[in-house]
This record gives C-alpha cells, structure tokens and sequence, in this order.
C-alpha cells in the first residue's frame, strides 16, 4: 500500500474517531470543567489528522494500486504463508473457550506445522503426539504452579 | 553518600535470595537461547518469560526479565559468528567480522572475544547506571506537569526523528499510539470513551497484550515472510560445532589491544541507551563504525578484525544498562524491553517514576544490582556451555514458530484471563505487521500507547494550574527538554539535507 493510500486511511480513521468523540459523557461533576474527557482524545486526532494530510501530499505512490485487482491478488499469492497463519491462529483463539485449552492447543500446533513442513504419516503421528505432551504439560505449569485458570471448552 | 550506600545495600539484600537469584540465572539461559536463534529478538523473549512472572515477586520478575535481556544481547553473538545471520537486531555489526572469524578456523576466537568484550561492556555500564540512576531520579522530583509533559514530548520526537527514514511516520506512529492508548478509561474523570459499547473496552486495551502483538506476534509474521527458513530447509552449517573451542591468552590479548576502543564502544552504547529511542539494533552499528574509524588498521574491518566483534559486542550489552537508566529514574522507557518491565511493574502495582528510588529502594537498586549478576552469570554460562549453545542454533523454525505463538497467547491471557486479550494481540500484531511493511516506527508506537496516561495526566494539571502556555517554555527544565525535542528534529533535517546533498554530488559525479 503506498504512503499516500495509508495517509488517506489514516484522514477515514482520524474521521471517525472525531466522531466518536461525541459520544463521550463527561460525569456530571465536571460537566463544568473546560478540559473535559474528549480533550485530550481530540488534541492527538487534530495532530494525527495534520500528519496524516502531510502524508497523502507528499507522500510517494499511487492511492489506487496501479495492476488494480491483478496486484491484489499478487499480494495475496505472495502472503499465503501469513495468511494461513493468520486463519490458523484466529481458528486457535475461537475454538479455544469451546474445546477447551489442550485440544485447541494441540490442533493449532499440529495444523501449524504440518503447514510448515508437510511430513509423512510416522511424521503425522510424532507431531501429534509430541503436541498433545507440550500442551498437556504447558497447561499443567499454569494451572498447577502459576495458578492460572486455563478455558476447560463448553464440552 | 552514605544514604546511597545503605539503599544499595537494601537492593543487595533483596536481590540476594535464592528465588530470586534463580529466576535471574533462568532468565539468563533463556535470554541467550532467544538471543541466538534468527528472527527472534530480546523483545520477544521478555515477553515470553512475563506470564511465568506473575506469580513471582516485582523484584523477582524484573530479574528474571533483567537476565533475558542481557543473555540475549550476547545470545546473538553465536548465531551472527557460527551462521553469519544476526541474532537479534543487536548483533548486526557481529557479523560483518564474527562470521569472517569463523570462517577461516577461528570460530572459539571470536566467540570468546564477544562474551568477554560484552561483560566489559556490561560491567562499565552498570557503573554508570549506578550513578547516573539516582541522580536522574533526584533530578526527576523537580519535574511538575510541564516537565512531564515535555519529557514525553520529547521521548517520541526523539524516536520518531532518530530511528525511522520518515520523521512524519515517526510522529504518526507515536500519536496512533496515544490514540488507542486513550481507549477505556479517561484517567482523570473515569469516563468510558471509544468503548464502541463493548464492556470489553471499558479498560481500555491492556499493555501486555498489545506489546505481545506488536513485538511478538508481528516479528513472527515477518520472519514467516522467509519462505525459505519457514519450508525447515536446513541451514548451511558452516562450522562444526565441536571445532568450537576458546583460546582464552590470544582472545585477553586481543582485549588488551583493543581496550580504548572497547571502553568507548561501550560508552556509545550507554549513550545509546539512555536515550529514550535507539537501542541495541543501532548502538552496535554505530559502534563498529567508531570503531573502524580510530582503528590503526581499518583494513581489517570486514575481514575478522578482533577489534569490529570487541566494539560491536560491547555496544550491545552496554545499551541494556543505559535503557535501565531513565526507566529507573524517570518510569520512562529507554527501548521496548525497558517498556515491556515497566509494564510488569504496573501489573505488579508498582508505579515507575522518580519515587521508585526512595520508595521502592529494594526493586530500583535490587534491579541495579541484578544487572550485575545477570553479566555475571552471562560470562559464565556462555564461556561454560558454548559448545550445547551451538547447537541450539539449528532447530528448525517449524517447530519453533508454533510454539512462540501458543506462549504469546497464553501470555496474553493469563493477565486478566480473557479471551479478548488474545483478540488484542492478534489485533495489533496484525497491525504491527502493517506498520513495519510500511515502516512505520513501532518502539514510536508504544512509547505512545504507555506514556499517554502520563502526557494526558500532566498536560491537564498544567492547564489546570494555570492556562499560560508559555510556562512550558519559561519553565528551564521544560524549555531543556522541548529544546532537546527541537535539536533531534533539526538534526533530521539536517541529516536529510547532507544525505541529498552528497547524492546530488555523487550523481553529478557520475555524469561527468
């Protein structure tokens, strides 16, 4: 994405954050006081804003990607390791207060590296087992020694 | 005087018990594993070790994190001088001479010149941390709002201008910061703002989440990017690791050669480090170059010049005594692993700031006093165990990658025991990503999101007090500061100017 497309992000967002500052309540104590909640919050949206526009101007590149949806793809293409990742983790984080912490844990890590470095089903098999240990032995040094609740799943 | 040392002595004290001293020691070997192994960095590390922390004491905790960073700032040396491949960011300039080194036989040569030249460093920059802490602490209890608010001002000018290609992404990065920042809570008056009546947000985004995301979750997507090392195709391993051995007389006589330049890279490196900006990435470059440019035989820089290795790992730990220095005296963090311990501080309910020093004499001067044994326990262990360490640099990133990301969400939430905390760290690693591919300046980023309490805080108590402006300005220690502020924006423009001009002169060059 070019300077000048992330500098006019950057004016959408400041945009709607200056917005939202409407809808902050100052408690009825200070309803009186000049510098209210939404002060500070406005200030760095102003200053935010300023930059912002020195980007967009000055800035190098196109705002609209000069192969359009050819580049896009590209980029996707050229992404699909982080974009996996990025599923597989987002999968990991939903599945985890459902299945609980152990399975959740020990599918993302067999997922993850068998993506990684796809293997042979003795292969399959050490994987999964060597994740299932970790899991089960990472939960059991939070739980047990560092006292920390871990999510037991819905099942 | 006297006072000092009995308050030292209360650090002594604390630090002294077993626990302690063993979190320090584990902090250590983890510090120099995550040190070693490409695409990892000292940042990630200290936030890998901060969930297991929680349990633990705020001194005991400091120093577990304390060992990390110093172990990884010379972990990195094995890597750079075995491989040719950084480390960390730290240990960039290790290579240009480390790798030579090895290359041609002397691999034990060169290791043993980093570890030594990095406890040297490490050594003179706790000496300086232990005088110009306290005193930078006294110097801090005169600040009011205005200082305050100038000193943050001047925290992220200082990286947005120092440390980045675009001072505008700089300034960018460190207001972004402040805007997400104020998220939850007004720190004031309580009232909730941006919450999007999501009682999720009503606390705003948690510090530890979003530096995980930042730092962490986003270097992994980065070094995923490296399709070649994320395939587990092995890496050329250029030295065996049994031919690794020290020759301890020709490495202290290499020391002894090289002893004004390593006195001086380190004090480059502390210099670096109190600076509320750069850090180790840039100290050990700037080091190497000092270096090269008083050496009596710069021809050998490149080529396994003992002198390049001694100055660039000296450098690199001296910084970590630096970052220590305003994190201590002024709760103001000198790079990301300073913010990731203050952070641990605040979850402890300790407030960083010029108070810590009278207030928590145990913490402010155990964690003095831990940094010195953390280099302590880092020259032995890596002289020790070189030979297991080498090894350690081969696992494959398939099955290291994974495992750092299930700790990083385990680390996230296990600070308030939230699924949403994971989503914030997944939210800013994406957004980290973003930043970094468009180079956008994160440590701007995250000065902002930690110091905006305190610019918003200071700057309305200013204002409250009185409404004149120009109290920022008259006031000297603010003036100091903005001034300051100003200099490290000049010297921007000054930088890009000479840059243009020698271009412009080269390319005229050129057509002629």
């Amino acid at each position: 994405m070019s300077d000048r497309a992330i500098g006019l992000l950057l004016l959408v967002f400041c945009g709607v954050m200056w917005s939202q500052t409407y809808a902050i309540r100052t408690p009825p104590f200070a309803q009186f006081q000049q510098l209210d909640s939404p002060f500070f919050p406005r200030l760095i949206i102003i200053l935010l804003a300023i930059c912002s526009a020195i980007l967009l101007v000055r800035g190098s590149g196109r705002l609209v990607p000069a192969g359009g949806p050819a580049t896009v793809i590209r980029v996707v293409r050229e992404g699909r390791d982080v974009l996996v990742t990025l599923a597989l983790f987002a999968a990991y984080v939903l599945a985890m207060p459902v299945i609980g912490y152990v399975p959740a844990t020990t599918l993302y890590l067999v997922a993850m590296q068998l993506y990684l470095q796809p293997r042979g089903p003795m292969g399959i098999a050490l994987v999964v087992l060597l994740s299932a240990v970790g899991s089960y032995a990472l939960a059991l040094v939070f739980t047990q020694f560092l006292h920390v609740v871990l999510p037991r799943g819905e099942f | 005087m006297s006072n000092f040392f009995e308050l030292f002595a209360v650090g002594i004290q604390a630090f002294s018990q077993p626990a302690v001293l063993i979190s320090c020691f584990v902090g250590v070997i983890v510090g120099i594993i995550v040190g070693m192994i490409p695409g990892f960095t000292i940042t990630m590390g200290v936030i890998l070790v901060l969930p297991f922390t929680f349990g633990m004491s705020p001194l005991q905790g400091i120093s577990t994190m304390v060992g990390v960073a110093v172990g990884g700032a010379s972990g990195g040396l094995i890597s750079a001088t075995l491989l040719g491949i950084p480390g960390t960011p730290s240990s960039v300039a290790t290579t240009f001479d480390g790798f030579p080194m090895a290359r041609r036989g002397e691999p034990g040569r060169a290791i043993g010149l980093g570890t030594i030249a990095s406890f040297v460093g490490g050594f003179i920059g706790w000496i300086v941390l232990v005088i110009a802490a306290p005193a930078l602490a006294e110097f801090g209890l005169k600040f009011g709002p205005w200082e305050f608010f100038s000193l943050v001002l001047l925290s992220i000018t200082m990286i947005a201008s120092l440390s980045g290609s675009s001072l505008v992404k700089g300034i960018i990065a460190g207001l972004l910061g402040m805007l997400l920042a104020t998220v939850g809570q007004d720190p004031m008056l309580a009232s909730p703002r941006f919450t999007f009546g999501n009682p999720e947000l009503d606390g705003g985004f948690d510090f530890l989440p979003v530096l995980i995301g930042l730092f962490a979750f986003s270097q992994l997507l980065q070094d995923l990017e490296h399709a070649v090392r994320a395939r587990g195709e092995p890496r050329g391993e250029v030295v065996k690791v049994g031919a690794v051995r020290i020759p301890y007389l020709q490495v202290l006589k290499d020391i002894w050669q090289a002893r004004l330049s390593m006195v001086w890279a380190t004090l480059v490196g502390i210099w670096i480090g109190v600076v509320p900006a750069a850090g180790g990435s840039i100290a050990n470059v700037l080091a190497y170059d000092q270096a090269k440019k008083t050496s009596r035989h710069p021809e050998e820089f490149g080529k396994g010049s003992p002198e390049g290795i001694i100055a660039s790992e000296a450098a690199n730990n001296s910084v970590s005594a630096g970052d220590l220095v305003p994190a201590l005296a002024l709760g103001v963090p000198g790079d990301a692993v300073t913010a990731v311990m203050l952070g641990a501080l605040l979850v402890h309910g300790v407030t960083p700031g010029p108070l810590l020093m009278t207030s928590r004499p145990d913490l402010a001067y155990g964690v003095m006093f831990g940094y010195l044994v953390a280099t302590l326990m880092t020259l032995v262990v890596m002289l020790v165990a070189v030979r297991v360490y080498c090894r350690l640099v081969f696992i494959p990133l398939h099955i290291l990658m994974p495992t750092i990301l299930v700790l990083c969400a385990l680390g996230a939430f296990v600070l308030n025991n939230r699924i949403f905390d994971i989503w914030v760290l997944f939210g800013f690693g994406l957004l980290g990503y973003f930043m970094v591919k468009h180079d956008f300046e994160l440590p701007a980023f995250v000065l902002g999101f930690l110091l905006e309490p305190l610019a918003e805080i200071n700057l309305k108590r200013a204002l409250q007090t009185s409404s004149d402006l120009s109290l920022f300005f008259t006031r000297p220690i603010s003036a100091l500061l903005l001034l300051l502020a100003a200099i490290a924006v000049g010297y921007y423009f000054y930088v890009g100017v000479r840059s243009a001009r020698q271009q412009n002169t080269s390319e005229a060059a050129a057509r002629a």
